[in-house]
């Protein structure tokens, strides 16, 4: 019988897969590798009976380093690391995951690549093949394309498989290699002197650079300068009452505030001279309060971050382990419109049958589903959505899935409808505004607690009423500073400035929070520490921004032109090194401002020679 | 020069400008444009001799010029009503509808549109600083007496940009609240004209800086 290798990206979807091809009836071998295990059943593909193995990686197989002695911190002058070549190999701790796709490659004549259908699940794909041509070279390679693992999906990625996507590996490996490059050129200069400038403070310290973190640090020192240097101001407004019938209605005046005392007390002794109000205008309508729309990556980061309180690291490894169990779609999708040909009414059915919203997606299903969907699609995935009804979840995993069903349910449901009264009112001249809401239709809002909208209620008016307000008071108040950043608001600049993808944004708020660059308050707010705010101060100072995003949205931008075949990966990659090498360059001549940034957090900095620099 | 002219050109100045000079002003002012004219070879017409009258006018500093048209003592009612119409000299303006802070930001162009992003999507970009609602505040002078007057109705010839010195005549019944007049467009008329001094005193960032 034809032998066909399968690889997944990790051993879970490689048994979740196997499970699912086999119906349940695979038998399971152990590899090199302890973690990745070997699962092996029959199935019809390329138009025979063939001897299926299912097997898997750990992510990525290869690493990408310089060559020879360059790994090595004292090997050169930083600066050479723009030029110097590199070479992908494999790391020892993944040696056995290389060895058991080697061994057993060798009596296949197929092999189908079925890792996660993203850029690095495309590249991933890559370094099994190479591995594997390397072992057989004459394998024929097929490329599986699914986005969830559900017995439909997988059949339909077995009857459409095709060839692997260059471009996206290719643009996967120039991301990787710039990142190497930038990374360790900045890391190796910043840390090797800052260690001696501040032998007290960092002697032992890695000070890391990358082109995505570095940015995302800029943005929490941004928002924390721009809250420092917040001077407050005094206002003063007019606030007007009416209760009627045991019913109130707050006016707020159409001048909204003023920074001026006695321009406001001036008007608000002409309204207290006369105290009697008119109506001018009493307006209604209806209101809709829009359902959520169809969920895409960063919407859930920045929704769980927030109603759940999980952060975005913590939310995609939850949603990970979901998709692996065939519970939800694949979470990583920049798409938020669903596509015509996916059954909406199966999904609504799945969730029936729980007890907290299945009446809520009966309910569902006798209009049928209507989603509502935005404008971003990446071509690859439908918007996050639930595949399998389970209710054995616990912990952070089923707040997760609930969040993902019920924004699912909400997304296929209606608005929620009101009615909005609007009552314009006039006292001397002066103009108030009062507005009530009447909820007609909850809708959605049944199934989604994360959102509230409140009923509001005041008195009746007729246009040209008098009547004499409860209470007209002059109020003032202070203007606050705008709110120190959360790691949703964070996320939400780091998607504004195209800093990571939806796929690294977690991981990139991660680094920054390891290096001690920023600390996570109590409350959930981003504050820079010392190292943070004098790395940033220190290269705007050299005025690269080196901070900003803009650097690094341009290399987001080119590799985006890759996937889509419109540049050329050496081109693009030769560009990025040599923008990317002049600002190196620029930097070390002005290290000093470094140096003195630092210093201002770090206490005295310690002169530094050319003759400490350890390299040529 | 001669006697009839002068009183010509102050009855002028009254009727159709509605501003009362002071004789020594008008004497010196009418001195000036005729040595101007003699060196420069021209002959003025009567009608443009009033016109310069008029520009040099709105190019003085009524400080200089010790002109009063205001009664005194305003600020001691919590309300009264002048009557009349009285010619007054622009000496500040700032907008009390928005911080000084965030137009300090707007003058300097250090505003940065990323602190108004926020993941909460429910509420607006900017919601930290709801929406301003303009509102000038001006000092004004008629010369000898200061005032303060505010936007009470909007007034489209003035903005936050209108330059310093810019003589305005406020005419009709106006209500003065405390010292501060109410203007409106009915009541407010601009003349134009600047003053040196108080512009370059006065750049609108110091201000700005002075008032936070
Ligand atoms: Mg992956």
């Amino acid at each position: 019988m034809v032998r066909v290798l399968n690889v997944a990206e990790k051993n879970d979807a490689a048994k979740c897969i196997a499970e699912v091809m086999s119906r349940g009836g695979y038998r399971k071998r152990e590899g090199f590798s302890k973690f990745n295990k070997i699962y092996e059943f029959d199935y019809n593909v390329f138009s025979q009976n063939c001897q299926m193995s299912m097997t898997s990686v750990s992510g990525h197989l290869l690493g990408l380093d310089f060559v020879g002695q360059y790994k090595k911190w004292y090997s050169c002058n930083p600066v050479q690391l723009f030029d110097i070549p590199v070479t992908k190999h494999c790391p020892d701790n993944f040696i056995d995951i290389k060895r058991t796709l080697e061994r057993e490659v060798k009596g296949c004549k197929y092999l189908i690549v079925w890792t996660d259908c993203d850029r690095e699940g495309e590249n991933i794909g890559y370094e099994v093949i190479q591995v594997c041509k390397e072992a057989k070279p004459s394998i024929q390679v097929y490329r599986a394309k699914f986005s969830e693992i559900t017995p439909h999906a997988i059949n339909r990625a077995i009857q459409n498989l095709g060839p692997p996507d260059k471009n996206v590996s290719d643009a996967v490996d120039v991301r990787s290699e710039l990142d190497l490059r930038i990374g360790a050129a900045f890391t190796r200069f910043q840390t090797l002197r800052l260690q001696k400038v501040f032998p007290d403070v960092l002697s032992d310290q890695l000070i890391s650079y990358g082109s995505c973190q570095f940015p995302t640090l800029g943005f929490v020192v941004e928002r924390y300068k721009q809250v420092e240097a917040f001077i407050p101001e005094p206002f003063w407004k007019i606030k007007v009452t009416h209760l009627n019938d045991e019913i109130k209605a707050d006016f707020s005046w159409k001048r909204n505030r003023l920074f001026n005392h006695l321009a406001c007390l001036v008007l608000y002794e002409q309204c207290i001279e006369l105290p009697i109000a008119t109506v001018v205008d009493v307006r209604s309508k209806s209101k809709s309060k829009w359902r959520p729309q169809a969920l895409d990556t960063v919407e859930m980061e920045k929704l769980a971050s927030r109603k759940l309180r999980i952060n975005a690291k913590e939310t995609m490894k939850i949603a990970e382990k979901l998709y692996t169990n065939g519970f939800i779609s694949y979470p990583r999708t920049e798409t938020n419109i669903f596509p015509k040909e996916l059954n909406l009414t199966a999904l609504v059915e799945e969730q029936t049958r729980d007890p907290n919203w299945g009446e809520f997606a009966e309910g569902i299903l006798q209009n049928g589903p209507n989603p509502r969907n935005g404008k971003k699609t990446d071509n690859a995935h439908p918007p996050i959505h639930p595949i399998k009804y389970t209710a054995t979840l616990q912990g952070n995993e089923q707040k997760v899935y609930e969040f993902i069903v019920r924004h699912f349910l909400a997304c296929v449901s209606q608005d929620a409808q009101g009615f909005e009264t609007t009552v314009d009112i006039e006292i001397t001249d002066e103009k108030f505004t009062a507005s009530g809401l009447m909820i007609i239709a909850k809708n959605y809002l049944e199934v989604y607690p994360y959102e509230k909208w409140n009923a509001k209620e005041i008195p009746v008016y007729n246009i040209g009423d008098k009547f004499e307000p409860s209470s007209i008071e002059l109020i003032s108040s202070e203007t606050a500073a705008p709110p120190l950043l959360t790691e949703a608001d964070l996320i939400a600049l780091m998607d504004k400035h195209g800093i990571g993808t939806d796929a690294t944004h977690a991981e990139h708020i991660e680094t920054i929070k390891s290096r001690s660059y920023v600390g996570l308050r109590p409350d959930g707010k981003f504050v820079p520490g010392h190292l943070g705010m004098g790395l940033v101060e220190g290269y705007d100072s050299m005025g690269y921004e080196m901070s900003k995003p803009n650097l690094r949205a341009n290399l987001e931008n080119d590799l985006k032109l890759i996937c889509e075949g419109r540049k050329d990966k050496n081109i693009a990659l030769q560009e990025q090194i040599q923008k990317y090498k002049q600002v190196f360059i620029q930097a070390c001549e002005q290290a000093a401002r470094l140096d003195e940034a630092l210093a201002q957090y770090l206490g005295e900095a310690r002169p530094f020679t050319a003759a400490q620099a350890p390299m040529p | 020069m001669i006697a009839g002219q002068k009183d010509c050109i102050k009855a002028w100045m009254l009727q159709t400008h509605r501003i009362d000079v002071q004789n020594d002003w008008l004497q010196a002012c009418l001195d000036w444009i005729q040595e101007e004219q003699r060196e420069s070879n021209t002959v003025n017409t009567p009608d443009s001799v009033k016109n310069l009258v008029f520009e040099q006018w709105l190019m003085s500093d009524l400080r200089e010029l010790h002109s009063c048209c205001l009664p005194d003592n305003l600020q001691e009612n919590i309300k009264a009503t002048i009557s009349g119409s009285f010619p007054l000299q622009i000496e500040s303006i700032i907008d009390v509808g928005s911080s000084c802070y965030s137009q300090l930001q707007k003058v300097k162009g250090t505003e940065n549109a990323n602190v108004g992003v926020s993941a909460d999507t429910s509420i607006q970009p900017g919601y930290w600083e709801p929406k301003p609602s303009k509102m000038l505040y001006l000092k004004l002078t008629d010369g000898t007496n200061d005032i303060q007057a505010m936007e009470y109705k909007p007034i489209s010839s003035i903005g936050i940009d209108t330059v310093l010195g810019t003589k305005v005549l406020v005419h009709g019944d106006v209500i003065c609240r405390r010292g501060v007049l109410l203007l409106t467009s009915d009541n407010t008329h601009v003349y134009g004209g600047e003053v040196d001094t108080l512009i370059e005193d006065n750049p609108p960032e110091q201000l700005l800086q002075q008032a936070l």
